[in-house]
């Protein structure tokens, strides 16, 4: 019996933004009527810049991450070789869809570990642009380490893409190294972690080949008011952001233990999702009928394989509680993968 | 019903040894446990077949159904299953499903082709053919899916086995045929989520066909393998394709039709540029050594591995953990072994590992 359907399936934060930065968000739509002040979106890259531990001339703003992920591809990929992994993101095969840009991707098997740079140095030395979601989506595993972003800058003469849109989560950052590599950019999100999606947030941390290019097209008012307004009282007060990622980590540790002990294969996350597999081909579809939506990846991976976003404490539970009726109910599912 | 019985199929002979080992046919049972999942009949017309082939089992739901055809004997026959499944085919029908295993979807390829879609529900002992749901409640949801227009149509291959060579440890597989199946659309997806982006496998089919073609080398002979995908680039090339065999093409001309491994080495002394193109066998992998047999270790060494091109569709590369080959040589599979390129769509590759 569905009651209410529980979004488990975009990987975003379950709780809502503190009062404050709604009431800056509300205080940004008083004068719509005019443009947004640069100063005041400079002052939200002197914010970010300082949270990100990094320089403001290397930092850009854009309408959330895919913005300027989607900027990035266009400016640097054309008639060129774009490399990047599989799965990842579906806008990046899109973006990448001209006739003259060639796209290849190095597939990811399990245990979903690394992507060992040195093993595709040939795939990679002639790319115009690599892109690598760093943790991945949808294993939510970390493929790079430093010294792989080391070795993938070296190795190619092309742009080195990075998205850390779950940085918040895993912790693990190579923005400072945009500062020795001319040829790296980190993209980062306030949709995650802050809980801004609706506001579209992004930010870029580029090197300085990129960064001179990006300068020089950049368009003016990428970013709304209101979302200038919500996101710099966001970051004058961070503590709240990092409870909220504690509870998610915490969370997500117990789902995987729950789920696991039902037979549900799930991976090792950094992210604020986790990547499951069972023998159930249909298992996100089935999943709807219990009002809970999580990703289905059936024709993007090998069968069995869902991915669900950490919800609230309640969701979470109304997950677990619908698997564990499902797979009781289910004579086709006596063994799962294990 | 041969699996309980250790005879690994009842095609032929095997019939009457599994009912003499006390074996108790699976396929009612399974069909009763698909059936138990169709819970609304609404907009659903069922058409069956007579007695145990189906009128027997539906009879105990309270589901509204016809009969179509007649049955001569008792103990039914693959003959059967083709008549009765040809007569279905005058009642219009938009879907069949049939409840077996490998030989009951050859039996429904011979009579169906690629003229309706087809779905399987597994009750045999060997399904290694494409065309069949994971289970009973997974071929109920499927066909709830399609009446709903949330399924899409694409090709499956039909696998032939040695039963024989089975039954002594070996896997003898040929490629037999192709069905259309439906295959569940993605569901509430959003523009982030980690999808594959494009339009229906066919589409994707031709893009692959329209790069290829237009990157064929010149004086080069391309000899094609089986399957749809590469069925696609011949009809680029408007040229005939053999769809279960292998074919030559060189500089834009046929000059090989459905050729054995004798045929394919007269060629190679012939031509000193030679490529080779396939499509891996969907669910399994499989680029060598499975329904390509003419594709043999002596051709595979000549052509060599750099001279090989994998091809296929977005969906089947997506579900696959990885290629595979079993060429007979253990050596050469080793070389062959590694990371390869597929072709997936226009301009665009996957690489991916052959073990």
């Amino acid at each position: 019996m569905v009651i209410g359907i529980i979004r488990l399936d975009r990987n975003e934060i379950p709780y809502p933004p503190p009062e404050r930065v709604i009431e800056a968000s509300k205080k940004g739509l008083l004068d719509v009527n005019r443009y947004p002040d640069p100063e005041e979106a400079d002052q939200l890259r002197r914010m970010l810049a300082s949270y990100s531990n990094v320089e403001q001339r290397c930092l850009f703003l854009g309408s959330g991450s895919d913005s300027l992920i989607v900027q990035v591809l266009r400016l640097f990929s054309r008639r060129g070789r774009v490399v990047t992994v599989d799965p990842t993101l579906s806008f990046v095969t899109r973006e990448t869809g001209d006739r003259e840009t060639k796209l290849l991707k190095i597939r990811i098997s399990e245990p979903y570990c690394s992507l060992l740079v040195r093993s595709f140095a040939d795939e990679l030395k002639d790319a115009c642009l690599i892109f690598v979601d760093n943790p991945n989506n949808p294993t939510g595993t970390l493929l790079l380490d430093r010294g792989s972003v080391d070795e993938l800058c070296e190795i190619i003469d092309g742009v080195v893409l990075i998205d850390e849109a779950y940085y918040e989560f895993s912790r693990f950052t190579v923005a400072d190294m945009v500062e020795e590599h001319a040829n790296l950019v980190v993209v980062r999100t306030m949709s995650k972690a802050f809980g801004l999606a609706g506001l579209r947030v992004g930010y870029m941390i580029a090197g300085e080949d990129i960064a001179k290019k990006f300068s020089s097209q950049a368009l003016p008012y990428l970013i709304s008011k209101p979302s200038i307004y919500a996101a710099t009282e966001a970051l004058r007060n961070t503590a709240y952001v990092m409870e909220n990622v504690r509870s998610v980590l915490d969370e997500r540790e117990r789902v995987k233990e729950e789920a696991s002990k039902m037979g549900v294969k799930v991976y090792p996350s950094q992210a604020n999702f986790l990547l499951m597999r069972t023998h159930e081909p249909s298992l996100a579809r089935r999943l709807r009928d219990y009002g809970i939506v999580i990703a289905d990846l059936s024709g993007q991976m090998p069968p069995g394989f869902a991915r669900a976003s950490i919800g609230t404490r309640e969701e979470n539970n109304a997950l677990l509680q619908s698997l564990k009726t499902l797979f009781e109910s289910d004579e086709d599912l006596p063994h799962l993968t294990q | 019903m041969g699996g309980c019985v250790g005879l690994k199929g009842t095609d032929g002979e095997a019939y009457r040894q599994a009912v003499e080992l006390g074996a108790e046919p699976v396929t009612p049972k399974r069909a009763r446990e698909f059936l138990s999942h169709i819970t609304d009949q609404k907009n659903l017309t069922i058409v069956t077949a007579p007695r145990d082939m189906g009128e027997s089992v539906l009879e105990a739901f309270a589901l509204d159904f016809s009969v179509v055809g007649s049955l001569s004997s008792t103990v039914t026959s693959s003959g059967d299953t083709k008549k009765i499944v040809k007569e279905m085919l005058n009642e219009d029908i938009c879907l069949l499903v049939f409840v077996g295993g490998d030989g009951t979807a050859r039996d429904v390829h011979d009579a169906v082709a690629l003229e309706k879609p087809v779905m399987g529900v597994p009750s045999g002992v060997k399904m290694f053919s494409s065309v069949f749901a994971v289970s009973a409640r997974a071929a109920a949801d499927m066909l709830y899916a399609f009446m709903k227009g949330n399924a899409e149509i694409g090709e499956a291959e039909v696998l032939d086995i040695n039963e024989e060579a089975f039954r002594h440890g070996k896997l003898d597989i040929k490629l037999y045929g192709y069905l259309k199946v439906p295959r569940a659309k993605e569901f509430m997806q959003s523009s982030k989520e980690p999808a594959h982006a494009g339009g229906s496998c066919e589409e994707n089919k031709k893009a692959i066909a329209r790069y290829m073609v237009q990157n064929m080398t010149e004086n080069t002979l391309y000899l094609l393998g089986p399957g749809t995908t590469t069925k696609a680039i011949a009809e680029e090339l408007k040229v005939r394709k053999t769809l279960l065999g292998i074919d030559a093409i060189y500089n834009g001309v046929l000059v090989g039709e459905d050729i054995n491994e004798s045929g394919i080495t007269s060629l190679l002394e012939k031509y000193s540029a030679v490529k080779i193109l396939v499509s891996p066998i969907g669910g399994q992998g499989f680029i060598f050594g499975r329904g390509n047999q003419e594709f043999s270790p002596k051709v595979l060494r000549t052509v060599g591995r750099k001279n090989i091109i994998v091809v296929a569709t977005r969906d089947k590369i997506g579900s696959l953990e990885c290629l595979r080959v079993d060429t007979g040589d253990a050596e050469l599979d080793r070389l062959l072994g590694g990371y390869i390129k597929v072709l997936v769509d226009y301009n665009e590759e996957v690489l991916l590992k052959i073990i």
